[in-house]
């Protein structure tokens, strides 16, 4: 083959494959539809069928050509409304679409590949449907048809004149047309007949010249006789003997004696004697399928294994903005020299800012030529979920959202097979039989739900079912007898940890091993195949509720988001992928809030205990001071970082002196710097000296001598050009936390702990005027301190470049009536999300975070922007309603499309259940706000009886977890015990979010905790159960 | 077929670049092909919890180069301030950047094979296994090192 050939080959691969991947999909859609046929998407797959079916026919590959040819005379009868795509006819479209994709990943077995089963599966559908069609047609129909006529009229032409049609690539036929009948060709008048037929070609000769014939058509005085016809079309004999619905015995091809020049397409027609009659695809006796039906997996793996050729498609638009970013950044370069030899410092640094601008630009252009939607992976479980749905004989339907969002290409064709994992799991494992789901109430409809977002500048991937959930009792039962686990270990770990056991090597819960899934391997492979990819995954899973997988990847592995954090004089980078939360402890809080037990060492951040891990003390970095009273440099034998005396233990007298010497334990004051991390499988702090920016670091690999010691997963150069190395988490977390002491510590710690009250956790900024306001600190995603030029202001609306994008800002005295903001060369910008974006509230300084009981008194300044006032450690401090505040300020932010949708949609309510008044109204406010109706009630007494009284119109529970008289939990325990509220969704909404309270509100029967306020969530996790109702 | 022994005779004949460097007063040289540069000025970011002989990362014109102290792994101790020592960039097989951390490079030397001995353990203070042969240079021993061994990774 030559390399023209090789490469026009190549591009039909890669073309073709396109075509297939699109078309999977609108069959799926074709079938779904079902009798009701969607013409345009019909047409589609017939065009990309025939495409392909043309291009290997050109390259003479004609194993694909004909079973695309079978499928385009299916696909045909479909489009004419003469076949319903049901079930069995999608499938072996699919099937067959398989072998296709299957050829064309491996060309090479194309000669020699055996179609005549897939042929023949076709031809069994396209006889069936003919046989049903020509039945009824040759009963209306008995009068023209017969044996087929003379031919005079072919004599009346030429073979020279034939033959120059067949060379221009027609096919010629003849036949005889009764145009006094056209309702027995399926058409309502002679003339659409004939019109169709110069559509789709030209009519050669006719028994009666053709202007005559529409002359008489047009009058309508047409005499009963049958009119014979000499016709040339580009399509093939057995689609114009359905396009003309002509009985088959009718139409003739008229084939000259050279049979070579007679054919113009290598279509696999037959080619002997003048004239032969078209074979109609005999009905063979019932086809044993023969050919094993693929896994559907294994293609969708198969096909992400095999791309052929290593190209990405670019948009134009992309490479113009390339071409001119490159421009301006010559002219960037020239200015700065300019002003480096002028030496004007101002131009200098405007060069730079203006070279910081167009590298951020270039960056984010080359990176986006990359990037995917991940819509291309997810499209495929449609069909893996159609497929395994009915080998399993479970009803499943898959929504899917987010498809938009998009991944590095590396990311997106790694992914798509620990995902089918997992979708497989739980189609396997995961969801019920029919019969099971209707014994215990639940829908006998399924749903697995794909979700992907942004979320702190990773991507989000969510695989969630409705089946059974995972017995976290049995994983432990499993996890002791395999002994993965100790009994005691086991005994000592959150339900959490323990639903985590499953990405453990050898792993499997399933008691009997399917052909889908439940041999032992997988869930581990799963969790290796996103580190590897620097992402991370968590479970979780309700039993009885179902079980949601949550896959975190970076956007991109080239460049990755990153905190620099310092030990000793050294700078490392965490990954933002693995970062949650940055916890400063307070050198007096720190005996209270850090406990060593032996080895390990707790944080109790909120109502959890977090195992840390002291960078200093793992890397053996030595520590130095300055003697205090000699002043020499000594090393720091202090063992325990944690041991740290707080101030009142201190004599006043050092004191003094640490503070005069500028001693470190005076500067550092002893305060904790923590970087809370996870891993997916655990979470735990690791104590750092101090904390610098989030940059976005290019991962640069490092040398293997170095990758062993599974501390590191690569190096960055800093802005000084220094290398800065990247901490591997899951590396320091295997190798470095120990797993059985801790559950041991944790259990001696947590005895002694205390109960907690229904407390919210916000965050005191300062505005103008020294005036105090809060709000909560779980809808607040980032803190950024910024430089007051970086605030800019356009058409009156003020916002910020961030993360290369343009982020609106806001500010409490845009909306309320308080004082405006001081200036200040710094603001400091309190991000959190609208409709899934970053937006910032602009504030002059950020005081504390508090636990605080939050009794908020509604009545005095309640105004647009702010909920209330409350008395926060002795300060009169707002409330704050972010979203209040950005809407105020951008009202589109308000209207979602969605809440129209379903406010009108069936009535029910929404019960609210809360012991505060403030709460309670902030809460059926946007509630009602996103479209719901809502009834409110105090607390589980009255709501239960709301529940009982009202049993009909209830359609989700909202309830606060901490009340009087009867908390949310037993609320929801009562709740559950009512026949008819078995499967009601119950959010439960809390200011505590923790793994402790988190497992007794699941174990109580809650479908899912959020946090009190979080308005975004709350309402999509409304909407989401709506939808499932 | 013949070519080996052609290549053999030719490793006899043939003159290869030698660079002489010191390490903890121990002379050595490797075969100039296999260096990219040697640097001077360049800064060391230790890499904790690396192999004791690895003295940390350099950033090499945006590529990150692991720094060995050579003198380490071949068991000799260096008195040499660290500030004043050199570092030799090479590329090895896997297409990592290794710099080798010395403390003086001294001369670039002509040899052909018939100068190169085979290595008599006490000739030199580094270990026989590290070194390919011994050849002169005045009255100084040259170790020349097998850089493949000293870098295996076990």
């Amino acid at each position: 083959m030559t390399t023209t050939d090789e490469s026009i080959l190549k591009e039909f691969l890669a073309e073709a494959l396109d075509h297939l991947d699109g078309i999977e999909d609108s069959l799926l859609q074709i079938e779904g539809d079902g009798a009701n046929i969607n013409e345009e998407l019909v047409n589609k797959v017939f065009r990309a069928v025939h495409t392909i079916k043309g291009g290997a026919g050109f390259l003479n590959l004609q194993k694909i050509s004909q079973v695309c040819h079978a499928q385009e005379n299916i696909l045909n009868l479909v489009r004419n409304r003469k076949l319903v795509p049901t079930n069995p006819v999608t499938t072996t479209l699919l099937i067959t679409l398989d072998t296709i994709k299957g050829l064309l990943l491996d060309i090479s077995l194309e000669a020699a590949a055996d179609v005549s089963t897939e042929l023949a599966r076709l031809n069994t559908i396209l006889a069936a449907a003919e046989a049903g069609m020509n039945e009824s047609q040759m009963a209306s129909n008995s009068g023209p048809g017969g044996a087929p006529a003379e031919r005079p009229l072919k004599d009346s032409v030429s073979d020279d004149q034939l033959d120059s049609w067949r060379r221009k690539g027609f096919w010629v036929f003849e036949f005889k047309i009764d145009f006094s009948d056209p309702k027995s060709y399926g058409y309502m008048t002679g003339d659409s007949l004939l019109s169709v037929m110069e559509k789709t070609g030209t009519i050669i000769a006719s028994s009666m010249p053709i202007n005559d014939l529409k002359v008489r058509l047009g009058k309508g005085t047409f005499e009963d006789v049958p009119v014979d016809l000499l016709y040339a079309s580009i399509l093939e004999p057995d689609l114009i003997r359905q396009m003309l619905r002509l009985p088959v015995t009718d139409i003739h091809q008229v084939v000259s004696q050279d049979s070579k020049a007679s054919t113009p397409a290598p279509a696999p027609v037959p080619k002997a004697g003048m004239v032969s009659t078209i074979p109609s695809p005999t009905v063979s006796s019932p086809i044993v399928v023969s050919i094993p039906v693929p896994p559907p997996g294994e293609v969708a793996q198969h096909a992400v294994a095999a791309e052929p050729a290593d190209k990405i498609k670019v948009s134009l638009s992309v490479i113009d903005n390339l071409m001119s970013l490159a421009g301006e950044l010559v002219l960037a370069r020239n200015q700065l020299i300019q002003s480096v030899s002028s030496k004007d410092i101002e131009a200098i640094d405007r060069s730079a800012r203006q070279l910081n601008f167009i590298t951020s630009e270039l960056q984010m252009n080359i990176m986006s030529t990359r990037m995917q939607p991940v819509g291309n992976v997810f499209n495929k479980f449609r069909r893996i979920v159609r497929d395994m749905g009915q080998k399993l004989g479970k009803h499943v339907q898959i929504l899917i959202s987010g498809e938009e969002v998009e991944l590095d290409k590396n990311i997106i064709e790694a992914i798509g097979d620990p995902l089918t994992h997992i979708v497989r799991n739980s189609m396997d494992h995961g969801i019920e039989t029919v019969e099971t789901r209707e014994a215990i109430g639940k829908a006998a409809m399924a749903t697995i739900q794909l979700v992907a977002r942004h979320e702190a500048g990773m991507v989000v991937l969510e695989v969630s079912d409705d089946g059974a959930g995972i017995d976290a009792a049995r994983v432990k039962r499993k996890a002791i007898e395999k002994s993965v686990v100790t009994a005691q270990a086991a005994e000592m770990m959150t339900e959490k940890e323990i639903l985590n056991l499953v990405f453990l090597p050898g792993f499997s819960t399933a008691d009997k091993v399917t052909d889908i899934s439940g041999r032992g391997v997988g869930m581990d492979v799963v969790r290796t195949t996103f580190a590897k990819l620097g992402g991370s995954v968590d479970i979780v899973s309700v039993f009885g509720k179902g079980t949601t997988l949550q896959i975190r990847l970076p956007l991109t592995l080239a460049i990755i988001p990153a905190l620099m954090v310092k030990v000793a004089d050294m700078v490392f980078a965490v990954p933002q992928v693995n970062l949650q939360e940055l916890v400063r402890v307070a050198p007096d809080q720190v005996k209270k809030r850090i406990n060593r037990v032996g080895d390990a060492v707790f944080l109790r951040l909120r109502d959890e205990l977090l195992p840390l891990l002291s960078i200093r003390e793992i890397l053996k970095v030595k520590s130095y001071f300055t003697d205090p009273i000699t002043g020499e440099e000594r090393e720091d034998k202090r063992q325990f970082w944690d041991r740290r005396k707080t101030d009142e233990e201190v004599s006043e007298e050092i004191r003094n002196l640490r503070q005069k010497t500028g001693d470190r334990r005076s500067r550092m004051g002893g305060s904790v710097k923590i970087a809370v991390v996870t891993t997916g499988h655990i979470r735990f702090g690791i104590v750092v000296d101090g904390f610098q920016d989030t940059e976005e670091v290019v991962l640069k690999p490092l040398g293997s001598h170095i990758k062993e010691c599974r501390f590191y997963s690569g190096a960055t150069i800093l802005g000084d050009g220094r290398p800065a190395l990247i901490f591997d988490i899951s590396g320091v977390a295997e190798h470095w936390l120990n797993i059985a002491t801790l559950q041991d510590a944790r259990e001696s710690i947590s005895s002694k702990q205390t109960t907690k009250e229904d407390v919210q956790a916000l965050i005191i900024l300062k505005g103008g005027g020294e005036q105090f306001y809060a709000a909560p600190l779980g809808l607040i995603t980032r803190i950024e301190q910024v430089d007051a030029k970086q605030i800019e202001k356009v058409g009156g609306k003020v916002h910020m470049q961030y993360r290369n994008a343009i982020m609106p800002l806001y500010t409490v005295d845009g909306i309320a009536k308080v004082e405006a903001l001081p200036e200040q060369d710094f603001y400091y910008v309190v991000l959190f999300k609208m409709q899934k974006k970053d937006v910032g509230l602009i504030v002059a300084e950020i005081v504390d975070t508090v636990e605080t009981k939050a009794i908020v008194d509604q009545s005095a300044y309640h105004q647009n922007g702010i909920m209330g006032t409350s008395i926060i450690d002795g300060r009169t401090t707002f409330m704050l309603d972010l979203y209040g505040i950005a809407v105020g300020q951008n009202p589109e932010l308000g209207h979602t499309p969605v809440v129209a949708q379903v406010a009108g949609s069936v009535e029910t309510k929404v019960l609210v259940v809360d012991d505060s008044l403030f709460f309670r109204t902030q809460i059926q406010k946007f509630v009602e706000e996103a479209g719901f109706k809502t009834l409110t009630a105090e607390d589980g007494v009255q709501a239960l009886e709301m529940m009982k009284d009202s049993a009909n119109v209830i359609s989700m529970l909202l309830t606060d977890i901490e009340m009087p008289n009867m908390d949310g939990l037993e609320l929801t325990r009562h709740v559950r015990d009512l026949p008819q509220f078995k499967n009601l969704p119950i959010l439960a909404i809390t200011s505590l979010m923790g793994s402790d309270a988190e497992k007794r509100g699941l174990e109580a029967g809650v479908n899912e905790y959020q946090i009190k306020l979080d308005r975004e969530k709350i309402v999509d996790r409304l909407r989401f159960y709506h939808k499932v109702k | 077929m013949s070519t080996t022994t052609e290549a053999q005779a030719n490793s006899k004949t043939v003159v290869r670049d030698i660079l002489l460097f010191n390490v903890a007063n121990t002379l050595c040289g490797i075969d100039v092909l296999l260096i990219q540069e040697v640097r001077k000025d360049f800064e060391i970011t230790p890499v904790p919890l690396a192999p004791d002989y690895v003295s940390g990362v350099m950033n090499l014109r945006g590529e990150i180069a692991t720094v060995f102290d050579l003198g380490l792994k071949l068991g000799l101790q260096s008195e040499m301030d660290p500030k004043l020592r050199k570092v030799i960039v090479l590329k090895n097989r896997g297409g990592e950047f290794e710099g080798l951390l010395v403390d003086d490079v001294a001369d670039v030397m002509q040899i052909t094979g018939n100068d190169v001995n085979s290595a008599p353990g006490h000739l030199t203070s580094v270990k026989p296994e590290f070194v390919e042969g011994i050849c002169r240079q005045d009255e100084d021993l040259v170790a020349l090192l097998n850089l493949h061994v000293i870098f295996e990774k076990k």
